[in-house]
């Protein structure tokens, strides 16, 4: 463990090679993404495979009737929504984006979204299409900051209400800061001057 | 004479019809610290709203700034009453994305572990919901065959609640001596256990009248609302992950998948029931397996500092509560991107609102308990 994480080791040029990738695959010849680009011209932006998972990344306005589409199709059948999530990438030119993995039973498959989104913009819910979306866009607003239009009772899931920032950006500080809810309810006050904490592991 | 502004007169309290009630978050039929605010009239549930996070201490954050072996323990702490299932999601979704290969011993021996952790979260629901729901004697009984299970993790992990011994790429250890006959011994008094158990519970009437009908869900609307595991199964849904999707050495063993037909609580007893069985079937096949594997090796090549490829995976177990499923994201480097974890608890408990509404408040202590929730996985 004495390897510390992007350290340059003496050798150099191994240190400066990229890391390996996982094979993406250009996904073509799938019959329900034929279905789904004739009846929805512009919203599909990119179809690959992933370890054998097709991911779709869809245009932001498109999303709800895409998943409306992937549910009811007759060939589609994703009547299950199994998971919903946000990622926060700082780095991009769109630096939110919605990762959407739905499961159909009929057909024993399953398929990933995405959705990018731009700073401040909002995402449409889903929750019309599928019920199960509704504690996983309060969860994903919760912790990521993703906002969701239409939603019917966007509040924070598993934080109290009042409290600041969104704690799965790569921005919010680890280590413990003045924090105005842990002031008011806890009696914590922030750490003496020259207190070294950190949460990541070295 | 002192006169409040607004007289509480017996009769405007007896004309208000709504109350609201806050049940939790220290409750002990919430199996945690899960907060309830239930809208009433009278004695029935007009509204419900579930108040969660007395329990979040951010595991996904916290994943985010370890290497891969580091994270591996806190996942023993999400369900802290099933944490060999909860390391075995872990170590496979790491292993699906970094490539690594695992022994056919290993995964027998996983198998095997992973099973008995399904009965002993079994069981453990079994004696806290019926002692909910007044059956104090099936506690008792419950917790005496679990303790068998645990005795066996003792020998083998070390430790009866946060067991860990799976790596990825394997396990720390082989399985001690004597470690067959102790599980066979177990599987051999299993069947009749039960069947003391359903003595006590299938005809009783006090029983019968608490569950049977109550919270009904439908296949569709378990399927709308993401409901997995036993509940959605109960349902009539027969769908489960070891036969969906099979991982380890499930394709390999012989078992069935219990279905309910009416979706209620009875029914969701019912299938959590058929499912020790089928578990203590899977374990004896097994067993039989290893046997021939015997002297062999238990931990895969594995790298010392795991650095899985730049990508994503979406990797899901069937753990004793439903679809437990993890997200990785990998950049590259010693620690994940973004780690996501699907707890089947928060999301099977969705659907206690849609369970709950139009039954008394006593049932909703049933519903609670039948929808089997761990606060630690619900709130991570």
């Amino acid at each position: 463990m004495e390897e510390k994480k992007d350290k340059p080791t003496p050798k150099g040029a191994s240190a400066t090679k990229a890391p390996p990738t996982l094979p993406i695959v250009e996904l073509t010849d799938d019959p329900i993404l034929n279905r789904l680009r004739a009846r929805f011209p512009t919203a599909v932006l990119e179809a690959v495979e992933i370890l054998g998972m097709p991911t779709l990344t869809i245009a932001r306005e498109q999303i709800v009737d895409v998943c409306r589409f992937l549910r009811d199709d007759e060939e589609a059948l994703f009547d299950f929504l199994t998971d919903l999530t946000a990622r926060h990438i700082p780095e991009a030119e769109k630096p939110f984006q919605v990762i959407y993995h739905l499961y159909s039973f009929p057909r024993n498959v399953r398929w990933r979204l995405k959705v990018n989104l731009a700073e401040g913009e909002a995402c449409p819910s889903v929750v019309s299409v599928w019920s199960a979306a509704n504690w996983m866009e309060r969860e994903a607003y919760d912790l990521v900051g993703v906002r969701f239009e239409g939603h019917p009772d966007l509040r924070r899931l598993l934080l109290p209400e009042d409290w600041e920032g969104h704690p799965l950006r790569k921005d919010y500080p680890l280590e413990f800061r003045y924090n105005r809810w842990c002031e008011k309810h806890l009696n914590m006050i922030a750490f003496r001057e020259g207190t070294e904490y950190s949460g990541r592991f070295e | 004479m002192h006169k409040p502004e607004i007289a509480i007169t017996r009769e405007r309290l007896l004309a208000a019809r709504e109350m609201v009630l806050n049940m939790g978050p220290q409750h002990p039929s919430t199996h945690g610290v899960l907060r309830v605010i239930l809208k009433l009239d009278g004695e029935t549930v007009i509204d419900l709203d579930c108040d969660i996070g007395y329990l979040h201490r951010g595991v996904e954050k916290i994943c985010e700034n370890r290497t891969y072996v580091h994270i591996e323990p806190y996942f023993d702490r999400l369900d802290y009453v099933a944490a060999v299932s909860n390391d075995l999601c872990y170590v496979e979704t790491v292993e699906k994305i970094a490539g690594i290969e695992v022994p056919e011993k290993a995964r027998y021996i996983r198998v095997i572990l992973t099973e008995l952790q399904r009965i002993a979260s079994h069981l453990l629901w079994l004696g806290t919901h019926a002692m909910d729901i007044g059956a104090v004697t099936i506690f008792l009984y419950a917790f005496r065959e679990r303790e068998e299970i645990l005795k066996i993790f003792e020998n083998y992990f070390g430790a009866r609640l946060t067991a860990n011994a799976f790596r990825i790429g394997g396990l720390q250890y082989d399985i001690y001596d004597g470690f067959e006959e102790q599980v066979r011994a177990f599987c051999r008094i299993l069947p009749e256990r039960l069947k003391e158990y359903e003595t006590i519970l299938n005809e009783n009437r006090i029983w019968l009248q608490r569950t049977v009908g109550i919270g009904i869900l439908t296949a569709e609307e378990a399927k709308d609302l993401g409901v997995t595991g036993p509940v959605l199964r109960a349902s009539g849904v027969k769908w489960d992950i070891r036969k969906a999707f099979p991982y380890e050495v499930y394709d390999q063993v012989e078992f069935d998948i219990p279905v309910g037909e009416n979706g209620d609580t009875y029914d969701r007893y019912l299938v959590r029931m058929e499912e020790m069985r089928q578990s203590r079937l899977i374990i004896l096949q097994c067993l039989d397996k290893l046997k021939k594997l015997h002297p062999g090796p238990v931990l895969g090549k594995v790298p010392k500092i795991i650095r899985p490829p730049v990508g994503e995976v979406y990797h899901s177990i069937e753990s004793p509560k439903g679809e437990l499923g993890i997200y990785l994201v990998s950049n590259g480097t010693a620690f994940p991107e973004r780690l996501r974890i699907r707890p089947p608890s928060l999301i099977n408990l969705q659907a206690l609102k849609k369970m709950a509404i139009g039954h008394l408040v006593a049932d909703v202590v049933a519903l609670i308990g039948s929808i089997d929730i761990v606060l630690g996985e619900v709130d991570r």
